[in-house]
């Protein structure tokens, strides 16, 4: 009751002076306005304030893929350049040869080299080209 | 346009021509709001525009439990105590008194046009522990019942009505040195 009381003291003497409530400050010429004007600039700039965020981002992702697409050309022209092993050269040779490589074909080339003729025409040659003398073979 | 038509606006995907109504709206409202706890119109001016990129950005997440308004004022209360605080640890890192210092913004202050009892209310004002100033300049200012100031500063009816009784009390008591 008393608490009541002194609210209501309290409101007296806070209401009988009106130009209390006022604000006894003055905002200079067309401010009211110019703060709407910017403040309704705010959606436009929140969207590039987003971008401004996401913009170091964004960046760093494209280094690494520009660092990661110069690599791989780098390793793959490495791999151009350098010289292949005997085995990959062989089965470079059979992929691309379009040969069907099978154990028959072998065989049959095989018994062609055995029951082909050397002549003695042939050995002669063979001598010449090696130095051999007759001799030299009967040793 | 009703707070309602504004968020229905804004629901049906005008968000922008939402947005600007509520700054058509509001801006006066909130520049005085504010005008009461920062004692410099440049300060003021920074703060309002902080207020509002705050709505822009919390729009999104406005599910209409409270209503627009309140919900507004929370937002431009909660900014004004974070300066506040601000302020208050500037002034400890100064070793000033920050009362003192926002009195002297208020004698100094050049927009400053009315009497003395009003600056004294100010300065009154300045004196009172945080939660007691919003109290009483929401509830004797800006005539908000206390449901309304309740949902802003998510205090029970009765410990506002105490809030307001104290910090009217203080205030009274100041202003009675004038006389």
């Amino acid at each position: 009751m008393n608490g009541n009381m002194n609210i209501e003291k309290d409101k007296n003497l806070l209401e009988s002076i009106p130009e209390l409530k006022k604000m006894p400050y003055s905002v200079p010429e067309g401010y009211f306005e110019s703060a709407m004007d910017r403040a309704k600039e705010i959606p436009g700039k929140s969207a590039s304030r987003v971008w401004q965020k996401l913009y170091p981002l964004a960046s760093m992702a494209a280094m690494f893929a520009i660092i990661a697409t110069i690599g791989t050309l780098i390793l793959n022209r490495w791999e151009f350049f350098s010289e292949p092993s005997e085995q990959m050269q062989m089965e470079d040779y059979l992929v691309h040869s379009g040969y069907d490589f099978t154990v028959s074909d072998y065989q049959s080339e095989n018994s062609q080299l055995a029951d082909a003729e050397i002549s003695s025409e042939d050995i002669v040659q063979y001598l010449i080209y090696t130095g051999l003398s007759i001799e030299d073979m009967g040793e | 346009m009703t707070d309602r038509q504004i968020i229905d606006l804004y629901r049906e995907g005008s968000c922008e021509k939402a947005f600007n109504l509520i700054v058509e709206q509001y801006t006066e409202r909130l520049y005085w709001h504010i005008r009461r706890f920062l004692c410099n119109h440049e300060d003021v001016n920074d703060l309002l525009q902080d207020v509002f990129i705050k709505i822009w950005a919390a729009l999104p997440s406005f599910r209409g439990e409270s209503q627009l308004f309140t919900w507004i004022y929370r937002i431009a209360t909660n900014e004004v105590l974070n300066y506040l605080r601000k302020q208050r640890f500037k002034a400890l890192v100064s070793f000033q008194d920050v009362t003192e210092i926002l009195e002297k913004k208020i004698d100094e202050d050049a927009r400053f046009n009315g009497n003395e009892i009003q600056r004294e209310l100010l300065k009154a004002l300045q004196r009172l522990p945080e939660k007691q100033r919003i109290v009483f300049s929401l509830r004797y200012f800006d005539d908000l019942t206390y449901e309304q100031i309740s949902e802003i500063t998510n205090t029970s009816v009765g410990a506002l009505k105490a809030s307001y009784h104290y910090a009217s009390n203080k205030i009274k008591a100041d202003l009675e040195k004038l006389f």
